[in-house]
This record gives structure tokens, sequence and C-alpha cells, in this order.
């Protein structure tokens, strides 16, 4: 990473990002919504500065995440699927329009969920892993009969896809906020400035 | 007084442990090298006795109450919801006990304690790698190496960002609630609560990144000359490069067996 190759405010809001990532999951708790929202700021970062800001912003986010839970450094790619294709949307105005945004979330759902089933089948050796996704994965593997691993897909991926519509939406909102003075000083910004200037 | 205070910049920082005192990136590679043994081994003797040896390090380091504070919850977590999933989901022979008609098998406990002591043996590791190193001696080391300083300045700034942004979502939170804000009930209202709290978080933090640019500007933060360091670490011993490498060479030399034990032997 070089300085000369990354404008300054993009390096003082990768920051920000991590921050946001650990903050969104704590107001999530805060109001008892049983929702992750761990991803708002790679997201966000992804869309505004570009793809190679917003991997930065998911994998210290995922090294950071790490001091509590070191199983987290194993998911950091899916970090990294998220700040690419967040950039990718940017560029192609997906966050212009909420109804393009819901319909892109099925994607980030499939990453966090369906590359994230893949992940922890492969961590805990080809069966169920964690906790939240074993909830849902059990019943549809006992009662009706689902192969393990589709279980795991299924239930992994469905609560992903309530959790990224509602990260996604919040993007849509953050984006469309940000001042316009901002959003002229960022790589990605002028795709978020109103009509009016 | 002075001059005690001075003169202690001179001489390296250390900690006075052994371990403590070794250089980041050696604990690094020793502790990884531990940890994806974890993941190598796949046997419960191993991962129980990696886990053991961290619980002892951690008492010969004086961080025994960081590691396991983070560490038992993780025994509970991932080691014990292991062996109860496992019970669930591996079918085997041996009934060991019933539990109110519920059968637990030797096979499923075996199999949970396996991936539960796979995956403790290698965060074990990790846990005590951040226990025992500091943050700053982390980035200064690798800045030696040549990593630019402002890869530094991101992991740390995010530290203090998480710290000051934890503060502010309290007071977001609560002056939301004030202002008729309504954070109780069903999934959608508290869901909806969400909004009104993110996004002046998210504003104010970019305001401020916008200052702290400027801010740093002002202090010569882009200026690409080599930089001078109020803290120093020890210079690296021989024995502990001498270490490092027996630490790589006998990993690579038990990878190199268990790929053996698997497909030919």
């Amino acid at each position: 990473m070089n300085s000369k190759g990354m404008d300054k405010l993009t390096l003082f809001l990768i920051p920000i990002g991590v921050a946001v990532n650990f903050i969104g999951g704590q107001i999530a708790i805060l109001l008892r919504l049983p929702l992750y929202l761990d991803s708002i700021g790679t997201i966000v970062v992804g869309a505004l500065c570009g793809g190679i800001p917003g991997v930065i912003v998911g994998v210290i986010s995922n090294v950071l995440n790490s001091i509590t839970s070191p199983v987290t450094l194993f998911y950091a790619i899916l970090s990294i699927i998220f700040a690419l294709s967040a950039a990718f949307c940017s560029k192609h105005k997906v966050f212009l329009s909420l109804p393009k945004t819901i319909l892109f979330s099925i994607w980030f759902a499939f990453v966090g969920g369906g590359l994230g089933a893949c992940i922890t089948w492969l961590l805990f050796s080809f069966d169920f892993g964690t906790i939240t996704a074993s909830m849902f994965a059990i019943p549809l593997y006992e009662v009706f009969g689902i192969p393990k691993f589709w279980a795991q897909f299924i239930s992994e991926f469905t609560m992903d896809l309530l959790d990224k519509s509602v990260s996604l939406v919040l993007v849509f909102f953050i984006l469309k906020s940000m001042p316009t003075r901002f959003l002229a000083k960022l790589p990605l910004g002028e795709i978020y400035v109103k009509e009016e200037y | 007084m002075y001059s005690e205070f001075v003169q202690k910049f001179f001489s390296p920082q250390t900690a006075g442990n052994w371990f403590k005192d070794l250089n980041p990136l050696t604990k690094l590679n020793l502790l990884l090298v531990l940890a994806f043994t974890a993941l190598v081994a796949q046997s419960i003797p191993c991962a129980l006795g990696l886990c053991l040896f961290y619980y002892l390090l951690a008492i010969l380091i004086g961080e025994f109450k960081y590691f396991s504070g983070i560490f038992s919850k993780l025994l509970i977590t991932v080691g014990l919801f292991m062996v109860i999933l496992r019970q669930f989901t591996v079918k085997g022979e041996t009934v060991l006990f019933d539990l109110f008609g519920w059968n637990w098998t030797l096979e499923g406990l075996l199999n949970g304690l396996k991936v539960g002591g796979i995956i403790l043996g290698f965060s074990g590791a990790i846990i005590l790698f951040y226990a025992s190193t500091e943050m700053r001696d982390l980035m200064y080391t690798l800045e030696q190496k040549g990593v630019p300083h402002t890869t530094s300045y991101i992991i740390l700034a995010s530290f203090q960002t998480i710290v000051d942004l934890k503060a502010s979502v309290q007071t977001i939170f609560e002056s939301q609630k004030a202002r008729g804000i309504e954070v109780e009930g069903s999934l959608l209202t508290r869901a909806k609560a969400f909004f009104p709290v993110i996004s002046p978080l998210m504003l104010g933090a970019i305001a401020s990144a916008e200052e702290k640019s400027i801010a740093m500007d002002a202090r010569a933060f882009s200026i690409d000359t080599p930089h001078t360091f109020l803290r120093e670490l020890r210079v690296v011993p021989g024995w502990e490069k001498a270490l490092n490498l027996a630490a790589d060479l006998a990993f690579v030399a038990f990878c190199v067996w268990r790929l053996l034990n698997i497909f030919v032997l």
C-alpha cells in the first residue's frame, strides 16, 4: 500500500470503515436485532473509494475480530469479495437505485452465506459449525432430510439474505445523505453527487 | 528525574519477560506454527496438549487473566457446543449414556472433541499472540521490514476510532431515544431505529476524517523521508533467528509426515 497511490481522505476513511463494521454489530445488539450488520463499513468504503481501500477495511476488520474470535481469520476472503463487489456495484451505479440495491443483496448474501457455508464446511471437518446457522440447519437435516451441506448452505444463505438486505439498504441511504462537498473529494464520489450541482 | 526519563528511550523497550521480549515477528511465526500444527495434526491428544501448553505459557508470561477470559469463552461456545452438536449430527453405535431419552454416543463425542480441539488449538495460539504483543511493536517491526508507515497509521487509528465511535454510539442512541425514536417493540420498529443511529454516526465520523486529514498534513504526515521512532525494540539475536528456522523446518517435516501417513502408509 502506497500513500501516493491512495488519496489522503481515502486513507483516513479506512479506520472509520473498520470502526463502523464493529459499531454496526454493537448497535444491532443494542436494538436486539438478529443480524450481524458487520460489513457496512467495508461496503461503504468500497463504494466510495474503490475495491482496494474496501479490501483493506475488510481484512483489517477480520484481523481485529480475530483478537476475540480467531476463526474469523478464515472468513477474510468474504470481506475481500464484499469490497470488490461494492466497488463493482458502485461503478455500475447500482447504489443509486433502491430496487437494484435490494436485488444485489442476493449476490452479497450468496457470498456471505453460500461461500461462508463452504468455509464453515471445510473448517469444521465437513459438518455443521457455527451456532446460529446450526439452529436452523439441524431441523432441515433432521426433519426434512436435506443433506448436511445443503442444510448448512440454505440456513446460512437465508440468514445472510436478511442481514445483507438491511446492510445494503443502510448503505444506500448513507450514500444518499453524504454531503456533495465530501463526495467530490473521493475516487468514486462523483457517482453520488446530486443533480443540482 | 528528567534525565532518567529521557535515558529510558535510548535503550530498547523491554517487558522483562523472555517470551514477551521476543521480536513480534518471531512470536507470530512460532505461534502460527503451533496454530497450524493443530489444524494439520487433526488429533485429540495434540489439540488438548496444545491447549494445556497455551494455558501454561499464559501463566508464565503473566497474561493468564487476559488469555483465560477469551479462551474460556471459546471453550464453551466452540468446544462444548461442538461436543453437543456432534451428538445430533454424528450417528454412532456405541451408546455411552442416556440423557432423558437422548443417546450420547462415543463416535459423536470423539468427533466433537476432535473438531472442537482443532479449532481451540488454532485459536489459542492467536489469542496468545495478541496477549503477548503490543500492536505498536508489531507495526514498528513491520515498518522496519519495509511496510509503509501509512499501514501502521491505519491499524493503530482503527483501534482508536473503534473506542471513539463506541462512545458516540451510546450518546447518539440516548439522544435519539429522547427525541422520540422507538427503540423497543417489534422487529421492524427496532430495525427502523437503526437508521437514525448509524447515519449521524457515519456522517460525523466522515466529517472528522476530513479534519484529521488536514491536521495530519499540517504535521508532515505525507512527507516521504525516513522516520524516527521514540520506541526502539531490541536487536534480534542469532539464536532467535535459528529458533524461527528450526520451528519452520519442524513444521514442514511434520506436514510431510502427515501427508505420507494419509496417502502412502
